[in-house]
């Protein structure tokens, strides 16, 4: 496969220089978004989004739980996807940028769960529920602990990286299969209580503060992948001759 | 604004307490990234002067 | 093809033979496991006999994971791991006939072993069938995922609980599965669903690991 042709845009974020730069003029613009984004959100679904005639106003944490754990999934896929472009095509910055996700992704996955268990207190009586989301949400904590720790397990930053690519590979593989057989597991055992989000046809003014939000946590998950990439890109070319010239100049 | 006044939107009819906890986590775990990131952004660049100043005297 | 693979295989259980305590602690385990269930819960045969499934599959699950470095440690601390990967078959087969062979000491031993554990937690005899049926399927899967992180572990010193860190989340749907179609079968249901989806995930093992560890392996070699 290594011989099919990608685009010249790609090379070009595959060097750590240009990387690093062009992050650098993003950066301010996606702290802004993010920022307006979430503040919106936040606004809108804790003080003016209506009640649930069900669940009264503990329905607000959906507004926080949903968008991480949408983030907590794509994040796994992102950063497999990394791994897996720097395995075939040997492109240093894809292994950065999949070492930048996995913190993001566990900090996401933690929020998840612990907002889901939180929320089932006022809804289940119980602070944990072996629900079918909850139990693969923590089926995938402990994906990214496993992947945090055969990082720290590997001296070698290179051998890491390639490592982790193929633990995270085969772990996306299994993710559906995983969810699947939790979900099959679940409806053989399942209690008598009603599942968190699932809501047939939430209206207008529930669903789109929850819109406000997912989009302004991926433009916040943007922006801290980007700066945890450049600080990456600090810690490997210390020694190049651009990073020095920016440190001289004071614009690092 | 949905609730009536200050104190019962604080108070969410008895859910105030996770509502506000869920909201309150999840800042908190923005915050935890930034500082992490800030933290280490930091060493780096220490560690880079070091390197440096290393180079130039010796 | 079919011949190198039969001899890799017959290598390993050759070197297996000359050291049979290491593939025996495993089985040893499998059993002590299974037998400290009812000390710690209950010795009462109704409750026993419903825990059963699950502790089986949990036991299997365990002692699979102890066995895991057999499969490529001594190999590569020998460095015939770094030989046979240079050779000139193709890498995968020599995955999968590693993989064989550790089935063949750790699996399979567990299959046999499951009727007496099983008499022991109170499991209906009528289930026995079904049991080793569900076991008979699993297991390869077991091993076949356990590879990839034993590859990933030949460049990590003392990685043996970052191994069941790994690997034990893989292991879920077979557990899952697995334990379903033994409980299906002790309370005289059809098992044939929890059967085919076992099939299926072997299957899914054959297709995804050896791949996955022969670029595991190779990654461990940068290594040395």
């Amino acid at each position: 496969m290594a011989h099919f042709k990608l685009p010249r845009w790609f090379h070009q974020l595959g060097s750590p220089k240009w990387f690093y730069q062009f992050a650098g003029l993003l950066q301010p613009w996606l702290a802004l978004i993010s920022l307006v984004l979430l503040f919106w959100g936040i606004m809108w679904g804790l003080l003016y989004a209506p009640a649930d005639y069900q669940q009264g106003n503990s329905f607000r944490i959906i507004y926080v739980h949903v968008p991480t754990a949408i983030l907590s999934q794509s994040i796994f896929m992102m950063l497999a996807v990394a791994g897996a472009i720097g395995l075939i095509w040997k492109i240093k910055m894809a292994f950065i940028v999949a070492r930048a996700c996995v913190p993001i992704g566990a900090s996401m996955t933690v929020i998840a769960l612990l907002t889901g268990a939180i929320w089932g207190k006022p809804t289940w009586g119980t602070f944990w529920q072996w629900d079918a989301r909850l139990t693969s949400t923590l089926v995938l904590l402990f994906l990214y602990l496993g992947i945090l720790a055969l990082y720290q397990a590997i001296s070698d930053r290179q051998i890491a990286a390639r490592a982790t690519a193929i633990l995270s590979l085969v772990g996306l593989v299994n993710l559906p299969v995983i969810k699947y057989s939790v979900d099959w597991w679940h409806t053989i055992h399942q209690p008598a209580t009603f599942t968190l989000t699932q809501k047939p046809n939430m209206p207008a003014e529930m669903y789109l503060p929850l819109i406000v939000m997912v989009s302004g946590i991926y433009a916040l998950f943007v922006l801290l992948l980007l700066l945890r990439t450049r600080n990456e890109i600090l810690a490997q070319e210390g020694r190049s001759g651009w990073l020095t010239k920016l440190l001289q100049e004071g614009h690092a | 604004m949905y609730f009536q006044s200050f104190m019962q939107a604080f108070h969410m009819n008895g859910h105030g307490v996770y509502v506000w906890g869920c909201y309150g986590l999840f800042l908190l775990m923005i915050a935890w990234n930034f500082w992490r990131i800030r933290k280490q952004r930091q060493l780096q660049l220490r560690r880079l002067l070091q390197v440096r100043s290393r180079q130039e005297n010796g | 093809m079919l011949k190198y693979y039969l001899c890799l295989v017959w290598r390993d259980l050759l070197l297996v033979m000359r050291q049979p305590a290491a593939v025996f602690n495993p089985l040893v385990f499998f059993v002590l496991v299974v037998s400290l269930f009812p000390l710690g819960v209950t010795p009462q045969a109704s409750q026993l006999s419903q825990l059963a499934a699950g502790v089986i599959w949990v036991a299997a699950l365990l002692s699979t994971l102890l066995s895991l470095d057999l499969i490529f440690r001594s190999d590569y601390d020998d460095g015939s791991l770094e030989q046979l990967l240079l050779g000139s078959q193709p890498s995968w087969l020599l995955a999968l006939a590693k993989v064989t062979a550790h089935w063949l000491v750790s699996g399979l031993p567990l299959v046999i072993l499951a009727p007496i554990v099983s008499s022991m937690l109170f499991m209906p005899y009528h289930a026995l069938p079904g049991m080793l049926l569900a076991l008979l399927l699993g297991t390869p899967t077991l091993s076949l995922f356990g590879a990839v992180g034993a590859a990933l572990m030949t460049g990590v010193k003392d990685g043996g609980i970052l191994l069941s860190l790994l690997v034990l989340p893989w292991y879920i749907p077979v557990l899952i599965f697995g334990a379903s179609a033994v409980q299906a079968a002790s309370s005289g249901m059809p098992m044939n669903a929890q059967l085919a989806l076992l099939g299926a995930l072997l299957i899914f093992a054959l297709m995804v690991t050896p791949a996955a560890t022969v670029a595991a392996l190779r990654v461990g070699q940068m290594q040395g």
